[in-house]
């Protein structure tokens, strides 16, 4: 199983449908489980929506690019992003525990994301582009 | 891909209001307004009718969670009622099944309401 494409829009949120497009035909065309690719969708649309609404916060809005790479084993997903540097593992979680009427409006995307992707990690580079990596493993077929 | 939604008042204190579409951050944020208006004005039971939404991310949990609020501080509940298996898991995953009840039918939420 290979699969390698990527995509690039504007960080906009009209962009969003686009990009979530993009990732749920990377899942058909990997014959990707349709829970697993939901999942994969979500969480890219929660990623793109965090760049698009502060990413480029201040600033013009620059480009999105997400790569798809399907592996037997696994699916690699990266976000890069000339935005604001923002690692993800730096946001706070949200205590589910709270009385829901105290609970805060938002907040949620991250910890989504977070619950999907088996991995997820940051890495900002010297030109000042963000990338954000996604894995997500697949069950082993028998 | 957008949202849209309809407001049916099924007795003096239940009122649905059913979504349709994709609720995703842009769609979410161009009715929350509306939606947020329109519960309001109510004091009452509302059941937010999912069947139709295809697709919800968090800022359609968010959307929720604010009309839940709003009805609260008058006296009021949020129900959802029918969501697909995806928006479910996402229901779940955000704890949301443990503050509104949600239920696989329209008659399921009425027979609760006592209806």
């Amino acid at each position: 199983m290979t699969n390698d494409r990527q995509i690039t829009k504007i960080a906009q949120l009209e962009n969003l449908p686009l990009i979530r497009t993009f990732v749920k035909e990377c899942c058909e065309t990997t014959n990707l489980d349709s829970n697993i690719a939901y999942d994969l969708v979500l969480a890219v649309d929660e990623i793109c929506t965090n760049i698009a609404t502060h990413g480029y916060k201040g600033l013009e809005p620059g480009p999105i690019t997400v790569g798809f790479k399907a592996r037997e084993d696994r699916v690699t997903i990266t976000i890069s992003d000339r935005g604001h540097p923002f690692d993800p593992g730096n946001a706070p979680e949200p205590n589910l525990d709270q009385d829901w009427r105290k609970r805060p409006v938002g907040g949620l995307g991250l910890f989504l994301v977070n619950k999907i992707a088996n991995k997820v990690s940051y890495e900002s580079s010297p030109d000042g582009t963000n990338h954000l990596t996604l894995v997500k493993k697949l069950p082993t077929s028998s | 891909m957008s949202v849209t939604f309809t407001e049916e008042q099924i007795t003096d204190t239940i009122c649905k209001i059913s979504l349709d579409g994709t609720l995703d951050a842009p769609s979410a944020m161009s009715i929350e307004d509306e939606f947020k208006a329109i519960l309001m004005a109510k004091s009452a039971q509302v059941i937010v009718d999912l069947d139709n939404i295809d697709y919800m991310s968090s800022y359609g949990l968010r959307m929720l969670l604010v009309g839940a609020k709003t009805l609260n501080s008058k006296g009021g509940g949020l129900h959802l009622v029918a969501p697909n298996e995806h928006v479910m898991k996402v229901i779940t995953v955000a704890g949301y099944d443990q503050m509104f009840p949600v239920y696989e039918t329209l008659k399921d939420a009425l027979q609760a309401l006592g209806q």
